[in-house]
């Protein structure tokens, strides 16, 4: 039985539609909470419901609210909706196709955690989200439910929509503070933590917009339901992009622990007729590498990392045996040279290293030595050597990779055409 | 009140040091110290370039890596981890040099090195660099990057004084991190992403801020330097000299490097009393005019009203016969010598020239040591705590531009800062504004009493101008007061008695034993004239000789009409200077002086710090110290000075001060009031002559109101005439918001403004119409 909790009704129902979304039983999670419910009350149920963010890292989200100080000083919520992961679109489907489910869950955390003022962060490219949401606000705002005084209760917030400028370190929950505050996206050192001193210095909550998604049917249901769906310890559900060499590329809402090979193969089609898995990209570029033989790994933060990987986004790319790990090697490596901020030495200098091997090595310039120069370069980056965590995810893909298949890597070492037979997979990164 | 129960234990604080062990030895810190200022504390050597002692921690560069084991990581054994975003923690084992903590450098060094174009022969840095350093050190011995470098702009034109590099730059953000931390602007900013970062002005613009120059020292490698620099000298070339400079009253502390006896660089010497470690542009690079091929080089003496170069005896004796002729003499300026100095010429002057008409005021400040009118001195310190700052018609970024850099900080966290004047001073970091026309400073002072009264540690930074009405209003606020003067030592001058009213250390006229008994000699007790009354009776023809000492009131006197008629008038005029101003172009005797960095003694600032002058550079051949003019002088007048400096009075003479004269307050001929107000870059001194500090000259540049700017029909940029008094002075335009409306303002010590009266008509001029200094000389020196 599959629970569609954040899709429901998004494919037959114009849900972008106030009218429509309260049809289908909208906002009144918020009305319950505001007239029933005490902030403490909405946050009991989150603990209750175990909930854990769903912007990649998987931290408990009653666990970072209840690290805010109680001090008196204004609280701000930004919801993360920068979502630049390659191979991730689920936040942009939520963002343009059921923009009231993040509203109302949004407000419901400002509601339990006291926040001040909601400021979403849209990736600069979703001109169309940011135009949904902002009509989204708006009519909430006409209807009462954003704004002063909602809904006729004492609790008032404002919700600000921004767009950013189309940078992937800005989904970075330092990064977005800076951008936010007008800056350069760069990440801040920590300590202090966002909850402790985080937008123009204030507690701040940083949660991605598919984890606010949740908490409408968390409140409405009551968290213990929630917590019953899954893996007690990863409740609720995920919506896996799953992308490349699939036959129905797409969005899917599953259970969380659904495995791999149902999500692959029931959902989306398994691969075209006469191919073999090679290797999935589970968390866009930023994972390990899960191999055929890891197919029937569950779906949920803690199976997908005592594999190695990480369930992170589930934005999952799929390459099949036409498909040279030197190729995907080098689209990964340009998107994080172009994508490095620059800030951190390793990455800056390193990042642009990797991709010029990986680039000779792809265009038949391959040289001895390459590839544990590129081994050299994992070793130089990764392992915590930058302030963020992207220095590390530029690195994961490649060592797994290098782990998996290093004598395609080695026979790149030689020059000449690609000994692996293959067709472009594209992963844009400019 | 407490809400503990009688008798409970209160909850113990957390103790406020923690212990660790660094490379196995033990030691204790204050908690929160980080682990790079811990290392350092005790003597290990630890690269780092991003990190900063006096900014705050970025983690960027990623070299200052450290191994650290225990809590709060002690489940995870061992990690390498950055010791500038890391503080120590209790328990914590930290090694610095561990192999994975070598490792982890070395990979930095290797990723730093990739994109660095290793051009170190012809870089400036080279001998001096962070990056040859800590790679020689640290790094690897080969560079195994085999791949096309990124290629960035060189030898970038960054305005008058910096050159960058984009591609030796290392992006530790030192110098993007000093303009916003430090300065609150954002001269340098950083374009562009991951390896493509460089740092470049907002707009490609100059450079357009007062301390760029830092940034060059801030640098660990060779990106930013110096255009005075380039290509002068290496580290090991130089001989460093410790100095103070003297381009304002603040004296920061420098370090003068000299190759073959000529000045290369002035560098910061950190003193966190007076200058916090930073020097602003014109200090730094206003060292140019030391070997001008302007100076003066030989005395001379006019002679069929042409002058001539003469030797030093002649010229000696000359000086002497003149100011010795009937009508007596009078002494004008001495607000740049040294201390020591400063006594010989008061010797001078009442022993030899038996005369009490001297003044160094031959601007506007009216008196230098706050103590000195009644009211009490303040510390430079005393800024960063202070919760209130009154600024009373005075602009430190003018006048003394460092200690602006340490208002603005103050200013930053919880100080206020009432800005009060009729055009804002202090742009850059919250204030409220007082505006008030510029006779109404004491009015406006004394409505700030009940405020200044509630503060718990205010300070006022006054200028000394004005008359004995704002000094009063000063006195009744009864906080510290500091007075940045309009000369850098114009302190050491009221000290030694160069005023007309008072002796050697602040003794009263009828109070001159003590100062007779340090000289051996009697000293006139008559009041002496005061630098108007001087210049009136000059131009009256009742004074027989004038001796100008570093001083040229034909700028700098706020009645220029009233110089300038002295000056003609005068039978015999000696000037003493370094160049040849409109003052010495006039004189009959010229005498050439040696410079603040040319010669020895002790300086006195504006807070009354006492501090120690080094002659750096020899100066030109014939010219010689005023020091050593004095004796010469006196020696000529059959007098041979003691230099004794007399003790300070304990009961200092408290001087009464009269307006330093001008044109009378009140409606005049014209629409906008005259605010004549000191800039960075104008003057008759040194910076007039400085090949350095030439690009930024900007002697004749009127500001005033957008409105008043319409008004007349000018615009920004353009050119304009300024009439009053029956003159008129060509300027460049700045339109300023920061100016009230009604008033047209014009740098004080500029050529032509003095003469203009208090109230001026604006109207727009030919762009070709703008003067030059040469002419202006010339117009004096027909006389």
């Amino acid at each position: 039985m599959i629970r569609h909790i954040l899709t429901d009704g998004m494919d037959e129902f114009d849900l972008t539609r106030l009218d429509v979304y309260r049809s289908r039983g909208g906002y009144e999670a918020l009305a319950k909470a505001l007239r029933t419910m005490s902030p403490d009350d909405v946050v009991n149920e989150v603990k209750v419901s175990n909930l854990r963010g769903r912007g990649g890292a998987g931290a408990g989200t009653h666990f970072k609210w209840s690290t805010l100080p109680n001090d008196g000083r204004p609280r701000y919520l930004i919801l993360n909706g920068d979502e630049s992961e390659p191979g991730s679109f689920s936040g942009r489907m939520l963002v343009q196709k059921n923009p009231h489910l993040i509203i109302e869950g949004a407000l419901l955390a400002a509601y339990a955690c006291k926040m001040a003022r909601i400021f979403l962060y849209l990736r600069g490219e979703f001109h169309e989200g940011a135009e949904v949401m902002a009509r989204a606000v708006g009519a909430a705002r006409e209807a009462g439910l954003v704004g002063d005084r909602i809904l006729g209760s004492d609790f008032s917030v404002e919700f600000v929509v921004h767009r950013g400028a189309g940078a992937y370190i800005c989904g970075e929950e330092t990064a977005i503070m800076e951008s936010l505050e007008g800056k350069r996206g760069h990440p801040r050192t920590k300590p202090p933590f966002p909850t402790a001193a985080g937008l123009y210095g204030m507690p701040t909550v940083i949660q991605n917009v598919e984890t606010v998604a949740n908490l409408a049917p968390i409140v409405a249901n009551g968290g213990a339901w929630f917590a019953g769906i899954g893996p007690a310890k990863s409740p609720g559900t995920k919506i896996c992009s799953i992308s490349g060499r699939v036959r129905r590329p797409g969005n899917y809402e599953i259970e969380m622990g659904t495995p791999l090979r149902e999500l692959l193969e029931e959902h989306a089609g398994g691969l075209e007729p006469g191919h073999a898995l090679k290797f999935i990209l589970p968390a866009g570029a930023s994972s390990a590498l899960v191999l055929p033989s890891q197919l029937d790994t569950p779906l949920d933060f803690d199976s997908m990392t005592a594999i190695r990987s990480m369930l992170g986004s589930a934005g999952m790319l799929v390459c099949d045996d036409r498909d040279c790990a030197v190729h995907v090697a080098y689209l990964g490596a340009r998107f994080y040279h172009h994508e490095s901020c620059g800030k951190c030495t390793p990455c800056r200098e390193g990042t642009g290293w990797t991709e010029k091997v990986l680039h000779r090595m792809e265009h038949g310039e391959g040289r001895p030595g390459d590839t544990k120069r590129l081994s050299d370069l994992c070793a130089g980056i990764g392992g915590r050597k930058c302030l963020c965590l992207l220095g590390d995810f530029s690195v994961t893909y490649l060592e797994s990779a290098l782990r998996a298949f290093r004598e395609e890597f080695v026979a790149h070492e030689a020059g000449g055409p690609c000994p692996v037979a293959h067709a472009a997979l594209e992963v844009s990164a400019r | 009140m407490s809400s503990t129960p009688p008798g409970a234990a209160a909850p113990a604080p957390p103790p406020s040091t923690v212990a660790c062990t660094i490379n196995g030895r033990p030691h204790t810190f204050p908690r929160g110290t980080l682990i790079v200022d811990a290392v350092r504390q005790v003597g290990h050597p630890i690269p780092y370039y991003c990190y900063h002692p006096k900014l705050a921690p970025v983690g960027a560069c990623r070299v200052c890596m450290v191994q650290v084991e225990g809590p709060p990581v002690a489940a995870r054994g061992p990690i390498v981890t950055t010791g500038c975003t890391t503080p120590v923690f209790e328990g914590l084992k930290i090694e610095t040099m561990s192999e994975p903590a070598k490792l982890a450098r070395r990979q930095v060094l290797q990723f730093l090195l990739i994109n660095h174009p290793l051009d170190c022969p012809v870089c400036d840095k080279g001998g001096e660099c962070d990056l040859q350093d800590f790679t020689l050190g640290y790094g690897p011995g080969v560079s195994e990057f085999a791949e096309p470098k990124v290629l960035r702009r060189k030898a970038a034109d960054l305005g008058p004084f910096l050159v960058l590099d984009q591609e030796r730059c290392i992006m530790c953000q030192r110098c993007v991190r000093y303009e916003s931390e430090v300065l609150g602007e954002q001269n340098l900013v950083l374009k562009e992403r991951g390896d493509r970062t460089v740092i470049d002005t907002g707009q490609g613009e100059p450079y357009a801020g007062y301390f760029s120059g830092n940034n060059t020292e801030l640098c660990p490698v060779g990106a930013l330097t110096s255009r005075t620099y380039r290509f002068k000298a290496r580290p090991w070339d130089v001989r460093p000299v410790a100095s103070v400079c003297q381009g304002c009253s603040l004296g920061c502390n420098v370090t003068a490097q000299t190759r073959a006896g000529r000045i290369v660089r002035l560098m910061l010497r950190d003193n966190p009393a007076v200058d916090g470690g930073w020097l602003c542009d014109r200090g730094r690079y206003g060292f140019g005019h030391s070997a001008s091929p302007d100076r003066l080089t030989a005395p001379l003496v006019r002679r069929d009203g042409r002058l001539v170069p003469a030797s030093w005896d002649e010229a000696m004796a000359a000086a002497a016969g003149g100011l010795r002729r009937a009508g007596g003499a009078a002494v004008l300026g001495g607000a740049r010598l040294t201390d020591e100095e400063a006594v010989l010429l008061a010797e001078l002057t009442r022993v030899a020239l038996r005369t009490n008409d001297v003044d160094w005021r031959v601007g506007r400040q009216r008196f230098a040591a706050p103590e000195a009118v009644g009211a009490r001195g303040a510390a430079i310190a005393d800024l960063d705590g202070a919760d209130l700052v009154v600024l009373a018609d005075t602009c430190l970024v003018e006048e003394a531009p460092v200690l602006e850099i340490r208002l603005r900080r103050a200013a930053s966290r919880r100080t206020a800062v009432l800005d009060v004047g009729p055009v804002r001073n202090f742009r850059i970091g919250r204030s409220t504004r007082v505006p008030c026309p510029p006779d109404g400073l004491a009015a406006a002072l004394a409505s700030l009493g009940p405020k200044v009264a509630a503060a718990a540690r205010p300070v006022v930074i006054w200028n000394g101008r004005g008359s004995e009405d704002v000094a009063e209003a000063v006195r009744a606020l009864g906080a510290p007061v500091l007075v940045p003067g309009e000369w850098s030592n114009a302190r050491g001058a009221e000290k030694a008695g160069l005023v007309p009213d008072a002796l050697p250390g602040y003794h009263a006229l009828d109070d001159a034993a003590p100062v007779e008994a340090a000289w051996g000699a009697s000293v006139p007790r008559h009041p002496g004239r005061d630098a108007r009354a001087i210049l009136e009776a000059a131009a009256a023809g009742s004074i027989g000789g004038l001796y100008l000492v570093g001083a040229n009131p034909l700028r700098t006197f706020p009645d220029g009409g009233l110089a300038a008629a002295a000056l003609d008038k005068v039978p015999f005029l000696v000037v003493q200077d370094l160049f040849m101003t409109e003052a010495a172009a006039a004189a009959d005797v010229v005498l050439p002086a040696t410079g603040p960095l040319e010669k020895a003694g002790h300086v006195t600032n504006l807070a009354g710090n006492r501090q120690t002058l080094a002659a750096v550079a020899a100066g030109p051949g014939g010219a010689r110290s005023d020091g050593d003019i004095f004796h010469a002088l006196a020696a000529a007048c059959g007098v041979a000075l003691t230099g004794r400096a007399p003790e300070v009075a304990t009961e200092p003479v408290r001087r009464v001060l009269t307006p330093g004269g001008g044109p009378p307050a009140g409606p005049g001929g014209g629409a906008l009031r005259l605010l004549l107000r000191t800039r960075l870059y104008a003057g008759g001194g040194t910076t007039a002559f400085d090949p350095n500090l030439a690009p930024l000259r900007e002697d004749a540049v009127l500001r005033l109101h957008p409105r008043d700017a319409a008004a007349a029909g000018l615009e920004d940029g353009g050119a304009a005439y300024v009439k009053g008094g029956g003159s008129t002075l060509t300027a460049a335009v700045r339109v300023d918001p920061d100016v009230d409306a009604g008033h047209a303002e014009l740098p004080a010590h500029g050529f032509g403004p003095t003469r203009l009266g208090a109230w001026v008509d604006v109207q727009p001029a030919p762009a070709e119409a703008l003067p030059g200094r040469a002419a202006a000389i010339a117009a004096v020196s027909a006389r």
